[in-house]
């Protein structure tokens, strides 16, 4: 089919966004990435333009013959910034992938739980993702198409360092799993600095979505492993797994206290995001973020009716790439902010 | 407070990045900030590189094989060691055996342990899993016998043992 330049990126959410999943109230998705490289080739760092391409392609024939996983090939250097920088902000392409043009591409499946990014810093990184608390489901879907993709391709692996990699920190499993975390509740109770000052203990790393600052916008936090070699897969997932069960508690039981302890605070901040967010004339990216996390912890109140789908739909919608590829050319950033707050008065008019 | 990075203007942003029990802190102008990337508590001054050459720079003192290795470079693709201390990255796999002198201690630093322990490449090592499937099967083996729980362990052992006897036959070949 012919599509103009405005729809070669779907600006549908992915599946993994969209569906509700396992304790899909504080765990937003879970993710797997494993990073592989081709024995006899330099790796991206140091390979030349002829060499990269040489690399793409032959990665591109060996994944797109995989024709159960429909995979769609994007080559960077087709797509513009604003391309790139959308599939930035839908969690699909890295920021380091999207300042690169050719000899790169980025495979997407048509729900968007598969993004395999080539030439990356490694000549493979492989995602695979879930909604909700799933990160065996998605390891055991990283681990087979791995599997698949062995038979075809020469990966470097050595028996001692296991799969070698350009950065010695994704070493030997090459595996990064992860999961993206809404922390309203313990955020709200101002205890993420202690969370953060525990976490470094057990190999894990913790950093927000959003913003700068070191608490981060929104509260959306992801959680991943730091260290890849010397344990298996399995146990680098189930220990990522048992401290986020006590993230997990840890947030429901806050949720709980605050909003018997501070019901009235608590209330007014959620009820006065929906205010901005209804009537704002004007609207910040990161203030957005903001507010659409007090409405998510709302909705899990069950004092705001709005769908959860609704919510992070205008999450991902409004930031500034797909604002701008909405618009249909690029935006200055405060002609962005009325285009964005002209969405929430729109979408959020029946709430 | 000045920017840590540009060193002229006002800091506005300030991290703290807590790691394997160290705290250090950044303070950044607002332009530096945003230059950094934008996903949170990252930057240039905490990237790989700039702490590989701090843990390298800390073990070289004194150290007569990393002063060797300075003049190392990989026949494969050229890299020398110098520019990958700089860079941390390496330059492809044949690295790993250019540098293999002062590997297992970047590695031990880097990752707290030198040896991989998952995932093998089925067509190249078809004998690991079959070796690990043994190792899961002592250690079940081991439970049976703590708990006397004997007919469940023969069966353990007898198990073992023939794959035992697949792997030399395999070894053989």
């Amino acid at each position: 089919m012919a599509n103009d330049s405005e729809s070669r990126i779907d600006l549908e959410l992915g599946s993994w966004l969209k569906e509700e999943g396992k304790s899909s109230e504080v765990v937003i998705s879970s993710r797997i990435r494993l990073a592989r490289n081709l024995s006899s080739r330099p790796f991206p760092n140091r390979a030349q333009e002829e060499a990269l391409k040489d690399i793409d392609d032959e990665i591109a024939e060996v994944l797109l013959e995989f024709g159960r996983t429909g995979l769609k090939r994007y080559n960077l250097a087709e797509l513009n910034d604003l391309e790139k920088l959308t599939l930035v902000e839908k969690h699909l392409l890295s920021r380091q992938q999207s300042r690169e043009s050719g000899g790169r591409s980025v495979y997407l499946n048509e729900e968007q739980t598969i993004s395999i990014m080539s030439n990356e810093e490694d000549h493979l990184r492989m995602q695979f993702i879930a909604p909700g608390e799933e990160l065996d489901t998605a390891w055991q879907e990283a681990s087979s198409f791995d599997d698949l993709l062995d038979e075809r391709l020469d990966f470097a692996f050595d028996r001692k360092y296991g799969y070698l990699t350009a950065c010695p920190t994704n070493l030997g499993t090459g595996l990064r799993a992860s999961v993206m975390l809404h922390l309203p509740g313990l955020s709200l109770a101002g205890s993420i600095k202690k969370l953060l000052g525990s976490i470094g203990k057990f190999g894990l790393t913790f950093r927000g979505l959003y913003g700068e600052g070191s608490e981060a916008e929104g509260s959306i936090y992801q959680l991943s492993n730091q260290v890849t070699l010397g344990r298996s897969e399995e146990e680098i997932i189930e220990s990522l797994e048992s401290v986020l069960g006590q993230i997990k508690s840890q947030e429901k039981k806050t949720r709980a206290e605050i909003m018997a302890e501070r019901e009235a605070e608590i209330k007014d901040r959620i009820f006065r995001a929906l205010g901005v967010l209804k009537h704002a004339y004007s609207l910040a990216s990161m203030e957005s973020v903001r507010l659409i996390s007090l409405l998510l912890l709302g909705r899990c109140y069950g004092i705001i009716k709005i769908e959860r789908e609704k919510l992070f739909k205008l999450l991902i919608k409004t930031r500034p790439a797909h604002l701008q590829l909405l618009n249909g050319g690029s935006l200055p950033p405060e002609e962005r902010d009325l285009k964005r707050a002209e969405i929430f008065r729109r979408e959020l008019a029946g709430v | 407070m000045i920017c840590d990075h540009c060193g002229e203007k006002e800091a506005h942003v300030h991290m703290t990045r807590i790691s394997g029990g160290e705290k250090q802190e950044l303070h950044l102008c607002q332009k530096c900030a945003e230059k950094s990337d934008q996903l949170g508590i990252s930057s240039d001054v905490f990237s790989f590189p700039k702490m590989l050459s701090g843990i390298l720079s800390k073990s070289q003192s004194g150290s007569k094989q990393m002063a060797k290795s300075e003049q190392l470079s990989c026949a494969n693709c050229g890299l020398s060691y110098q520019e990958f201390t700089e860079r941390g990255l390496f330059g492809c796999s044949q690295c790993y055996d250019s540098f293999a002198d002062n590997l297992d201690y970047i590695v031990q630093k880097v990752q707290g342990s030198k040896a991989h322990s998952g995932k093998v490449p089925r067509d190249k090592f078809p004998d690991h899993q079959l070796t690990l499937k043994i190792k899961e099967l002592r250690e079940e083996l081991e439970q049976m016998v703590r708990e006397e729980k004997y007919e469940r362990a023969a069966e353990l052992r007898d198990e073992i043992k023939e794959i035992e006897e697949r792997l030399a036959d395999s070894d053989g070949e």
